[in-house]
């Protein structure tokens, strides 16, 4: 895996989105099964980071997290 | 009571607006408990079904009832991870699972947004080249709803170029920031 190959499978598992199964739970992207487990790491790191960022510039002060829970309590 | 525990009050009256300002402070330190797990289950999506899971029980008549300071955080932080631990057990990541006698997290919610730290990001977003910021801002109002994919088509790229200009946007916000003497890893710590 080439690092640009790397930082897209990361960056993939960072975004908030996630699709539900037939049970109606979340399902993990694509990109985070291929990621080996030490990188899950910093998947985490860049989550923890990406979620404060997005608080910090939404007028409302709303993570991606909880638009993603919002948009599905309301839907 | 905390702010914490009002908010959640609130949302079991039925507030909605209440129940989002109690996501937005209690969302931090629940993904924060589940660092150990990181590596058996996709914490994003274990934090939005413990949310989901507190929407319930705030709807819920008959639900249980929650004392004690920020109660309503410690019982999320525990719905958590069990919800970890299940994940793990279904998909067979069980032996990347931490030991049962986790030690307690702290529980502090997640501080107001400092206005001048808010300012910095907006100056450096507004500072990134032309397609990373396409890529980022497309990401902000449309990828918590609707995915990267429909993101990146939203500016039309493809979603391996739409994923490369994300990255290229981090990296160029932390230089900026770096630059106002901002790290990014203080924002979290």
């Amino acid at each position: 895996m080439t690092p640009e190959e790397r930082e897209v499978l990361i960056e993939a598992s960072v975004g908030a989105y996630r699709a539900r199964d037939v049970e109606g739970l979340p399902v993990a992207p694509p990109e985070w099964w291929d990621l080996p487990v030490e990188l899950l790491e910093e998947v985490h790191r860049r989550q923890v980071e990406s979620r404060e960022l997005e608080r910090l510039i939404d007028p409302a002060g709303d993570s991606a997290t909880v638009k993603a829970v919002m948009a599905r309590i309301t839907r | 009571m905390t702010v914490v525990d009002e908010h959640f009050a609130a949302a079991r009256r039925g507030d909605l607006a209440a129940f989002a300002s109690w996501m937005g402070r209690v969302e931090r330190p629940i993904r924060a408990s589940l660092g150990p797990f990181v590596r058996a289950a996709d914490v994003e999506g274990v934090v939005q079904e413990t949310l989901m899971r507190m929407w319930t029980l705030a709807n819920d008549p008959n639900g249980r009832q929650l004392s004690g300071e920020n109660a309503s955080l410690r019982f999320a932080i525990g719905i958590a991870r069990n919800l970890a631990r299940n994940e793990a057990r279904r998909h067979r990541r069980e032996q990347y699972l931490p030991p049962e006698d986790l030690p307690d997290v702290p529980v502090d919610p997640a501080p107001t947004p400092d206005p001048k730290l808010r300012r910095a990001i907006a100056e450096c977003i507004d500072a990134l080249a032309r397609r990373p910021v396409e890529a980022l801002r497309a990401r902000l109002y449309l990828g918590a709803m609707s995915g990267d994919r429909a993101a990146a088509e939203s500016v039309g790229m493809t979603l391996n170029t739409f994923l490369q200009n994300v990255v290229r946007a981090r990296q160029q916000l932390a230089r900026c920031l770096k630059g106002k003497k901002v790290s990014l890893a203080e924002l979290v710590s």
